[in-house]
């Protein structure tokens, strides 16, 4: 069994790298088929026709597309990322401080919103129909209808500007310093990650809960007389993990996408903003950059909720031989 | 065991069932009530939708409920304006995401082996990008237009569909009775929309409901990142990003929609939940070994 | 609160600098006496670090002598200064500048004499080769600056050096006014050798360190000048890509002063006994251009008919919330000269415009239908181009506006709408008459105005070369005249800006000036934290 559950690690593995290159020819293409020339974004209406054609040069912009392409991927191999159109520096050098800034608020967010989710929505679940349920249910629907910035603006409202002064309106990391530098400056940003967030994943993980509660085996279970914890833990949890595991996933990727909003209206020093700032100014390198890392990201952390689902779900095993 | 009992329960009564739940009946209410505010509310709305009444952002207008807006229009008449097109991008989007997402998911269910394999891993690649970024670099490529913000958000939504049906599904495929019914000679298709599909349902529907409010909340948030197809276009997501600045002097140019927004997922989701519970039910009942 | 308006008078003035007529006021602050009180404070103590937010990215510049957006003049501001400033009237004068005395010696002769014991932030004194290397850049037509304008009047060989402290500027054109062309915010002195990138200048701060996106960190520097009126420690610049996080952080008080705040915001932060907004005016403008050498617009009668559709107070309660003056289709509106035909205010004539219009044969059957197009980066000017479309359905479908929005990166662009088609939109900051003919004329001819045949440019040279300020005031009128009855510009009005402090801020000056916070205090002087 271990030589087949090998096998098929290593062959998901190989098609995460496939599907990553993929990703990165069509993050590629789809950048390079502007309307706008970048050099002319860049240069405003000051461009002299000089100064286009020196900043084409300079970034490499004559050459032919495959030919672009190859050197943006031979280069990040190499750890050079290429260089920013706005900034004139390097992307690593630019983006390097903000990917940690944002690692670090998505770990808090998550290490928050995971726990928080598989347990609201497994004890909605379990008390369905009870006060709990529909509670929590309703709640998280209101909260889950709000866009992030309507939710990040209310809680600004709340706590830091009009109704309390409680805590800081924006994040403010000055150059150089750790992420941790502001926690209380995090907390805003946070919770609305987690507001954003947790109602949807709670919702889907009660679904799948209540799938399993429901099933045949779990009333199969009941019916041979076990009482109804070991029903639950041996017999239902196992089989919502699966499904589960899925959900953390995407809750994952909902997050890194939430970011770019969150980021933008906390002021946080980023890769959300950067992203954002990148898109507005069609900084090319930049977005390509950092389209690729949350690309990675959500490849990985894909990878590991399928490994996951299988590895846990018996009859899934056993397709394996 | 009679297979046969099982095969006949249909989709209707599911409705019918779903309906006879008070939870469903609210949110059904809900949803008509948004429903024909977005239909009727031009009709009723005491000024034109562009229409330039006072000041901007002043509360105590004679002659409005609710004051002016961030461009001096009437906060009522944008709100009651403001359903229609939102409404229609946010179904359109979400029933390609739908339909096309359902389908494949439960195709890959179904079939297994190297056909699930590939297409989930074409999936997989739109499922890279978070729907927020796709949208993003897609719109500021070739400019924001409704029809791109469908597409993108229809695209976008379709694998996050099929992975939850996918991962749903593989479980009830497992399932003796779908043997059963395989063994008994239905069609391929049939097996799949008729014997799978109903037993998905809860994970559809929680999914569609979640999802449709997404759209909305994603046209906002594009506006708030400074996209959107047309300025001014009265429009709950976008009312809400305009206005937002003003927050503090002029609030309900952003509580109003906000409002409506939270109804209508409030609505969808009991209605959602109600189907949900039914499918649940029949999904047990009809099997009892 | 008591609004009070404060206008100084609008007579012009000679000042010391020998033989010139100035721009004389008509831009004013608004204020309370309360504010004026705080405003009038003293600075104090010194030392601490200053916090400024201002909405900024990535993509800000760090020129000495070149910006576009605010966060780039409140940088080039803090690091480097000018040989002269302009005072509250639009005069140029000395103070805060480098120059110790400059003397416009003839039409085309201006002689400046440097301070001395200035010195660069690295410790080198400042000379006249850096004045002339300055100049030598800004006129350079491969470099990026804002020096266009002064390659009408002057050439690289026209810089001359008579002592390390000494500068001429022999100008190969006439232009009494040289003067305020030496107060360009735009025209700061960097040390002779500067490439763009290593940012040494005059100013009370050094740059300590730059982060493109999020913040600048300036030290005060000990060699300044004039550091007797140098009371901070630190002054940190730092990035808002939100104006309203930017206005949250001040009100959270995280920052100190924020820089251009949003009307929208107004009402509240004044509201908070703890802040403080001033108000500017100082005739920065929004307009429409119509080129005159494209169809429709070719046509007078059309231009003139579309200049008497506009509702302009409306137009100015919608975009503006009412902040601003509304315009006459003049611009210069801080100049002595300003309407020098005193034309009354044109006001939306309907019948008259279609009665123009009718003249070339446009009627509900045969309509003017028209595109019009505003960068979405600039958010003035999307309001605008909605407004006019809708005050146009007034015409009843004679005149069909077709408002488009285009993102900025292409509308700006070498190609984009902007200056390569009919009817578009612009922005200027305030500048006196004739420079702002130049700017019109030779950098962005927007308008395409004036047409051949016409002696506008000659008048402008004569102008420009005319020391007596009334034959001076007479050749305007003229040129105003024409640009009156037969311009392409639709200027519906005048914009103000604000900024808003923390009351701990003092030495804050509430008067006019081109530029928020009173010309960033030029480079901070002047203001202490308590």
């Amino acid at each position: 069994m271990k030589k087949s559950i090998f096998k098929f690690v290593v062959k998901r593995v190989a098609l995460g790298l496939l599907t990553l290159f993929i990703v990165s020819i069509l993050i590629f293409a789809v950048t390079q088929a502007l309307p706008a020339d970048p050099a002319e974004a860049i240069l405003g209406r000051e461009a002299t026709p000089e100064a286009l054609a020196a900043l084409r040069a300079d970034f490499g912009l004559d050459k032919p597309i495959v030919v672009q392409y190859t050197d943006w991927l031979f280069g990040i191999f190499q750890g050079d990322l290429g260089t920013s159109y706005a900034t004139s520096t390097s992307v690593s050098e630019y983006i390097g401080p903000r990917v940690g800034a944002s690692f670090f608020l998505l770990l808090i967010a998550a290490v928050g919103s995971i726990p928080l989710s598989i347990v609201i929505g497994a004890n909605a679940a379990l008390r369905r129909d009870r006060k709990f349920d529909t509670t929590s249910s309703l709640v998280s629907l209101i909260l889950a209808a709000m866009p992030e910035f309507v939710v990040g603006t209310i809680l600004t409202i709340i706590f830091s500007t009009t109704i309390w002064q409680l805590l800081p309106a924006v994040t403010y990391l000055e150059v150089g310093a750790p992420p941790w530098s502001d926690m209380k400056g995090l907390i805003l940003p946070v919770l609305t990650l987690l507001i954003a967030v947790t109602p949807y994943v709670a919702r889907v993980m009660r679904a799948a809960m209540v799938e399993v509660l429901e099933s045949d085996y779990v009333e199969m279970a009941r019916l041979k007389g076990m009482d109804e914890r070991t029903v639950l833990w041996r017999h239902a949890m196992p089989n919502a993990v699966g499904p589960a595991f899925q959900v953390i996933a995407l809750n994952l990727a909902y997050l890194a996408g939430g970011v770019i909003i969150v980021e933008r209206l906390f002021n946080f020093p980023g890769i959300g903003s950067a992203l954002a700032d990148a898109v507005r100014s069609r900084d090319l390198p930049v977005i390509q950059f950092l389209a690729l890392t949350i690309a990675a990201v959500y490849v990985l952390t894909n990878l590991l909720a399928d490994i996951g689902t299988v590895l846990v779900t018996p009859r899934l095993r056993t397709r394996l031989k | 065991m009679n297979t046969e009992s099982f095969v006949d329960e249909r989709p209707p009564s599911l409705v019918r069932q779903a309906f006879k739940l008070r939870r469903t009946q609210i949110g059904a209410v809900l949803a008509l009530l948004l429903v024909s505010v977005a239909l009727i509310g031009p009709f009723l709305a005491p000024f034109g939708s562009t229409e330039y009444v006072e000041l901007p952002n002043t509360l105590n207008v004679p002659g409005t409920v609710f004051g002016t807006d961030y461009f001096g229009q009437d906060v009522l008449s944008r709100f009651l304006f403001g359903g229609r097109t939102i409404l229609i991008l946010a179904v359109l989007a979400t029933s390609i995401g739908i339909t096309l997402g359902t389908s494949l998911g439960l195709t890959a269910a179904y079939l297994r082996g190297r056909a699930d394999e590939t297409i989930m891993r074409a999936l997989d690649v739109v499922l890279s990008f978070p729907q927020v970024l796709l949208s993003l670099v897609v719109i500021s490529m070739f400019g924001p237009s409704n029809v791109l913000i469908i597409l993108t958000v229809g695209l976008s939504t379709t694998p996050r569909i099929a992975r939850i049906i996918r991962g749903a599904a593989i479980s009830v495929v497992e399932r003796d009775f779908i043997s059963a019914a395989e063994a008994l000679g239905e069609s391929r298709r049939r097996v799949v929309f008729a014997e799978v599909l109903p037993n998905v349902t809860s994970s559809l529907l929680v999914e569609m409901n979640l999802r449709l409010t997404y759209s909305v909340g994603l046209i906002a948030s594009l506006a708030f990142l400074g996209f959107t197809p047309e300025p001014n276009a009265a429009n709950w997501g976008l009312m809400i990003q305009e206005n937002r600045v003003a927050l503090t002097e002029q609030p309900w140019g952003v509580i109003l929609p906000t409002v409506a927004l939270a109804l209508m997922t409030i609505g969808t989701g009991l209605i959602g939940d109600g189907f949900s519970r039914v499918s649940a039910g029949i999904d047990r009942g009809g099997k009892g070994e | 609160m008591d609004q009070q308006e404060i206008e100084t008078s609008g007579l012009s003035r000679r000042h010391f600098i020998q033989g010139v007529s100035s721009a004389a006021l008509a831009a004013g602050i608004f204020s309370s006496s309360a504010l004026n009180a705080w405003a009038a404070s003293v600075p104090g103590k010194k030392g601490g670090t200053l916090k400024i937010g201002v909405v900024g990215g990535a993509n800000d510049l760090f020129d000495a002598n070149y910006i576009v957006a605010k966060a780039d003049q409140a940088r080039l501001m803090s690091t480097f200064e000018t040989l002269l400033t302009f005072d509250q009237n639009f005069v140029p004068v000395t103070k805060d500048g480098l120059a110790e005395s400059a003397k416009q010696n003839s039409p085309t002769k201006v002689t400046v004499k440097l301070r001395k014991g200035v010195k660069f932030h690295d410790g080198t004194p400042l000379t006249a080769d850096d004045v002339i290397a300055t100049f030598k850049r800004l006129l350079d037509p491969a470099q990026k600056t804002t020096g266009k304008p002064l390659r009408t009047f002057l050439d690289p060989s026209g810089l001359v050096k008579r002592d390390s402290l000494t500068v001429e500027f022999n100008l190969k054109a006439p232009n009494v006014d040289f003067l305020s062309v030496l107060a360009n915010y735009t025209y700061a002195i960097a040390k002779a050798g500067y490439d763009g990138k290593t940012q040494i200048g005059t100013s009370a701060f050094s740059l300590v360190s730059y982060t493109p996106g999020r913040e600048s960190v300036h030290k005060r520097f000990n060699g300044y000048w004039d550091a007797k009126n140098v009371y901070l420690d630190e002054v940190r610049i730092i990035d808002f890509a939100d104006k309203t996080a930017l206005v949250n952080a001040l009100i959270a008080k995280q920052i100190d002063v924020a820089i251009d705040v949003p009307f929208e915001q107004y009402k509240t932060l004044k509201a908070k006994k703890y802040l403080n907004v001033i108000e500017n005016s100082a005739g920065a403008w929004l307009a429409f251009c119509m080129r005159i050498d494209i169809k429709p617009f070719d046509d007078n009668n059309v231009r003139q008919a579309m200049r008497l559709l506009v509702d302009r107070k409306q137009m100015l309660n919608r975009v503006l919330s009412g902040h601003g003056k509304i315009g006459n289709d003049l611009y210069g509106y801080i100049d002595a000269n300003y309407n020098a035909n005193s034309y009354p205010q044109r006001k939306q004539d309907i019948p008259a415009a279609l009665a123009l219009l009718k003249k070339s044969g446009y009627s509900k059957a045969n309509p003017l239908r028209v595109e019009l197009t505003a960068p979405d980066d600039t958010g003035g000017l999307v309001l605008m181009i909605q407004t006019l479309a809708e005050q146009a359905k007034k015409t009843d479908g004679v005149v069909i506006i077709d408002a488009k929005v285009i993102d900025g990166g292409t509308y700006w662009s070498a190609k984009g709408q902007y200056m390569n088609t009919g009817f578009y939109t612009t922005y200027w900051s305030g500048r006196t008459y004739l420079a702002q003919v130049a700017a019109s004329m030779d950098i962005y001819p927007e308008t395409k105005f004036p047409p051949a045949g016409s002696s506008f440019r000659a008048d402008y040279l004569a102008a420009s070369g005319t020391a007596n300020a009334k034959k001076r005031r007479a050749i305007v009128a003229k040129m105003q005249k024409e640009e009156f009855d037969k311009g392409g510009y639709i200027i519906p009005f005048f914009n103000n800006f604000a900024d808003a402090y923390s009351s701990k801020v003092k030495g804050v000056v509430a008067r006019p000036s081109q530029l928020n916070m009173d010309y960033y205090a030029h480079g901070f002087k002047y203001i202490s934290l308590a």
